[in-house]
């Protein structure tokens, strides 16, 4: 052993016999791990500290009855188990270390150093650090004294010092309600003090101060450093010695001494949307998930802010949702800026998502907005928020998390969200906001966001890899904003007054928002944005402005430095030749949003950022971006996956023009397809004819004919298992007549398979269409989400609903129904028995009827893509974007098919 | 401030998550008849293995919770809810693991 180590070794078996009577009363043996490294044997260090972390963490696990036995246990799930009970994400990191040390260390291949040795019991003393300065009677052994409600006051401050890396050197219980504490932490050579004396009320203080002879303890710390944190600062006169050289605070203002919350929610007051407005009052449905179905149902109705309120106080998580313009900001504006007049969780933070860099850490993003704000150093703003946020004291606003996500797919959403359960626990207070088609059309997210247990494999895999434990998935409530009586958006209605004669001139700028307004804003959104960007862009610059704003949205670029302004649209952007925000033309449809991140003149005014002020405009231009083929073209080119919201296909279907096409060609080039959480732009290599209609019982019975007089050999698909033929699955027949019946001859042929509806399809020298060719056949060049377009047209198609006497919204409602026997008659339709529902390019009855097979298989599971819902599913599965998928051998009155023919 | 370490309201209590006697099970498809339920019986039954009891359940195409096209393949895990009131059946199976969106597209 050397001498370094040596040294090394006495100072940390010192530090540990610090914490000697945690050792006697767990019965731990804490000179184990430092006699193994002294013998050389650093394997057996880390081992002594596992089996010790392991027995801190059952001790803990049982004093928090965590639900389940510790016992048995591996450490990985002890961590998991009490992780919400631990808010220091320092305490968090050292615990996954001596995790991470131990599984190499019991790993045959790995050589393990003296180094990790000492890292190990480093580790470990944080944790004891920690769990000493819990001071719980039922953790350490220690007959408790102090009155519980200032024993868990004096954990959480002792914790917060934790977490700014300093360590508890004394601890004095002075009274049932008062108590001492002082940290220290090392800075080089230079030692840091904090005292803090907690008390309930000046009474007790006085108290205390008269029994110890007219003084507490003696220190010649300066007065900064000394606390005196009262729990009831209304409870009678201090002693002057005690005003004199400490900092007197009350506990629940504790937190202004970290924390300059009146200038934070100033400056959250000014930013768009101003609050000075009088708005329409926003009503909404707080939903909760039903525990069987695992779908949401209204469970309180009411006005928005009073539901958010109830919520925000009472503690628990919440996700807003709703559309585009329908107030979520402004709703959360208000709740933060409540705060100044509240008294409880008076601490509330509000974070602009749509201003994180793509690429950003959550922690830099945290660090970067909330440093003008705190009183510590840069490097300790996130944990400090961290604990403050995990430990339930602050309410946390995340406004726009759609818009933070890197990319709009679930893996792009677990990211974030990997790196959001940082701030959220079980005792946080998390109120976020999201556009309604991406959180909540996601069946797979909204069932992680419910923190139920419906998860896929796939999903917990990728939970794990992003570190976080499925099991401790906090549970989101949602409360989802509801549309004005008329439609109209609270946005619709700032803008329409906005836009009108006399209308402020800056919109926003604390114009008078009218009820009247919003319920008589039946302008179209898009139209009324619109308005607003060609009034203030002007004829010159619009083109430029559609093609560089709305391809950087594609591209997921929403902030811009002045720089990049300059460089994209000219000086000519900016009146008289200087380049400022309030000298930028169209600065009108802009807010500024801070030094852009990664701007690496962050500091200057060419580094400063702006953004659009509400992302709706922005996703206008991407859509005006996306209308002529070429800029899809464009679009695809410049990025992989562009940035595509359910806001911006909207603004497509809505502002293209009449299909070109009526002859059922599709022509090639790149299209939008996809469910509204996910879509995507796809390019159509050569262009394809659909089959107006789906195959007939009539084609089919000349295939059947063709088939029985020469075999089908000539077509069958290669892979066709032996011993198939080509009838229909006549057993499976809902009705037994369907193919002998010339009734049926204009019905679409059913309970087929697909090797048949292949072999079909050769035989009429085509093919079945590839998923992506019937999608794009289907919703057309504008991505809309039925055949004829984005309206619900009851009479237009075959599905559950039509039967029915009301709308099947839930699986719930589509079962009652189904039970009550009034989808008994749901059948397949003749094939043009709904003239309306036409495709852009023409082709007939795609939506509901009957699935269609299509020729892509699903190889993992050698099953055949189906598309566009039935004549029993419920009005939301007939969509154009509808799919699923069938066993290639299966024949189901439910599945039909048509074909395509390659065009040269 | 809050420092009441106790609440869990963020959470779903852990029986819940497990599922208690007659509540949420996890399971696996065994089998595939081919009729059996649906009108007329002409739809297909299914049978789900419990992973935790080994009991075996059926249940019927319109007991598959999807506002999509209802089939399961066997081996497909699901989540399922046991009915005391009619044993052996079980009802709001729940597919776990469905396919990505983009699959759909190769």
């Amino acid at each position: 052993m050397t001498a370094e180590l040596d040294t090394r070794l006495v100072r940390l078996q010192a530090e540990l016999d610090d914490h000697a009577r945690i050792a006697r009363y767990l019965g731990l043996d804490f000179e184990r791990p430092i006699q193994s490294l002294g013998d050389g044997y650093p394997e057996n260090a880390i081992a002594w500290v596992g089996k010790i972390t392991e027995r801190l963490l059952k001790q803990l696990w049982r004093h928090h009855d965590v639900p389940g036995t510790p016992a048995g246990k591996t450490l990985k799930d002890l961590i998991g188990g009490c992780r919400p009970y631990i808010r220091s994400s320092r305490v968090l990191e050292s615990l996954r270390d001596i995790q991470r040390l131990r599984n190499r260390s019991a790993h045959d291949g790995y050589q393990i150093a003296d180094e990790d040795g000492l890292i190990a019991v480093r580790r470990l003393l944080d944790v004891l650090a920690w769990y000493t300065s819990t001071e719980s009677g039922a953790l350490s052994g220690h007959a408790p004294r102090l009155a519980p409600q200032v024993a868990a006051k004096a954990e959480f401050l002792a914790g917060l010092y934790v977490t700014l890396d300093f360590k508890p050197a004394k601890r004095f219980e002075l009274s049932r309600h008062t108590v001492y504490q002082l940290f220290v932490r090392e800075r080089g050579l230079r030692s840091e003090y904090v005292e803090l004396l907690l008390s309930r009320d000046a009474g007790d203080v006085a108290q205390v101060l008269a029994a110890t002879g007219g003084q507490l303890l003696q220190t010649q710390l300066p007065k900064l450093t000394r606390f005196l944190i009262l729990e009831d600062d209304a409870g009678g006169e201090l002693p002057e010695a005690l005003r004199e050289d400490r900092r007197v605070l009350s506990y629940d203002h504790f937190m202004d001494a970290f924390v300059d919350l009146d200038r934070h929610l100033a400056d959250v007051a000014g930013l768009y949307p101003r609050l000075d407005a009088a708005i329409t009052p926003i009503t909404g449905d707080l939903l909760t998930a039903d525990e069987r179905s695992g779908q949401m149902r209204i469970s309180e109705a009411g006005a928005a802010a009073a539901l958010l309120e109830q919520v925000a106080a009472g503690g628990g998580n919440l996700l807003i949702v709703g559309r585009p313009g329908s107030g979520k900001t402004t709703l959360l504006k208000q709740l933060v800026a409540s705060a100044a007049s509240i008294a409880a969780r008076r601490y509330r933070f509000f974070f602009d998502l749509s201003l994180k860099g793509r690429r950003e850490a959550f922690a830099d993003f945290v660090t970067r907005t909330l440093a003008p704000y705190m009183a510590v150093e840069t490097a300790y703003v996130f944990p400090v928020f961290c604990y403050f946020a995990r430990a339930g004291s602050v309410m946390c606003a995340l406004d726009g998390f759609d818009e933070a996500v890197p990319e709009l797919t679930q893996a792009g959403f677990l990211g974030l969200f990997a790196e959001l359960t940082e701030v959220v626990s079980a005792e946080s207070a998390v109120v976020m906001t999201s556009r309604v088609s991406f959180l909540e059309d996601s069946p797979q997210v909204r069932r992680l966001m419910d923190g139920t247990s419906l998860m896929s494999e796939k999903l917990i895999q990728q939970l794990h890899a992003q570190g976080v434990d499925p099991l401790q998935v906090p549970r989101f409530s949602v409360l989802r904003l509801r549309d004005t009586e008329s439609g109209g958006s609270l946005l619709g209605a700032r803008l329409e007054h906005d836009l009108e004669p006399g209308g402020s001139a800056a919109a926003g700028a604390g114009g008078v928002v009218s009820t009247r307004a919003a319920d008589t804003g039946q302008g179209d959104l898009g139209d009324l944005l619109w308005r607003h960007i060609t009034a203030v862009a002007g004829p010159a610059l619009l083109p430029r402005v559609v093609e560089f704003f709305g391809l950087a949205f594609l591209r997921g670029v929403t902030t811009f430095t002045l720089v990049d302004l300059v460089n994209e649209l000219g000086m000519a952007a900016f009146d008289g030749g200087r380049v400022s925000f309030g000298s930028f033309q169209i600065g009108e449809l802009f807010r500024p949003a801070g030094a852009a991140a990664g701007s690496r003149d962050a500091a200057g005014l060419a580094g400063m950022g702006v953004a659009f002020r509400h992302a709706a405009y922005q996703e206008l231009l991407a859509a005006e971006f996306l209308r002529p083929p070429q800029g899809r073209d464009a679009a695809l080119t410049a990025a992989a996956r562009p940035r595509l919201t359910e806001q911006v296909r909207d603004f497509l279907a809505r502002r293209s023009g009449p299909a070109a096409t009526g002859d059922c060609v599709v022509p090639a080039g790149v299209y939008l397809v996809g469910p509204s959480h996910h879509l995507m732009l796809r390019r159509l290599t050569r262009p394809v004819r659909l089959d107006e209609f789906p195959v007939t019982v009539r084609r089919y019975k000349r295939f059947l004919a063709a088939v029985a007089g020469g075999g089908s050999a000539q077509w069958d698909h290669p892979a066709m298992p032996a011993g198939y033929t080509h009838e229909p699955w006549r057993e499976r027949l809902r009705v037994p007549g369907y193919y002998d019946d010339t009734v049926y001859d204009n019905h679409p042929a059913v309970a087929v398979n697909w090797w048949s509806a292949y072999a079909f399809a050769r035989f009429e020298d085509k093919r079945l269409p590839t998923s992506l060719e019937w999608e794009v056949a289907a919703r057309g060049p504008d991505g809309r989400l039925f055949p004829w377009g984005d309206q619900v047209d009851l009479p237009a198609v075959n599905c559950a609903d039509s039967w029915s006497d009301h709308p099947l919204i839930t699986y719930e409602a589509w079962r009652e129904e189904l039970d009550r026997g009034m989808l008994r008659d749901a059948l397949p339709g003749p094939v043009d028995g709904h003239p309306g529902n036409v495709s852009p390019f023409g082709v007939r009855e795609m939506a509901g009827n009957v699935w269609e097979f299509t020729v892509t298989v699903l190889d993992d599971l050698d099953e055949a893509v189906i598309c566009g819902g039935s004549f029993d599913n419920p009005y939301r599965a007939v969509q154009a974007s509808s799919k699923g998928s069938y066993r290639r051998r299966g024949a189901s009155n439910a599945v039909g098919f048509r074909c395509a023919e390659d065009l040269t | 401030m809050t420092t009441s370490p106790g609440r869990r309201a963020g959470q779903l209590p852990a029986q819940e998550r497990s599922g208690g006697p007659g509540g949420q099970r996890f399971g696996r498809i065994t089998d595939r008849r081919p009729s059996g339920s649906g009108p007329g019986g002409r739809l297909g039954t299914y049978f789900v293995r419990d992973d935790e009891t080994a009991t075996t359940y059926s249940f019927d195409y319109a007991d598959i919770v999807t506002e999509g096209f209802r089939t399961i393949r066997t081996g497909e895990r699901v989540r399922f809810l046991a009915d005391f009131a009619d044993p052996g059946h079980a009802s709001y199976v729940i597919r776990l693991d469905l396919p990505d969106i983009e699959d759909y597209y190769e």
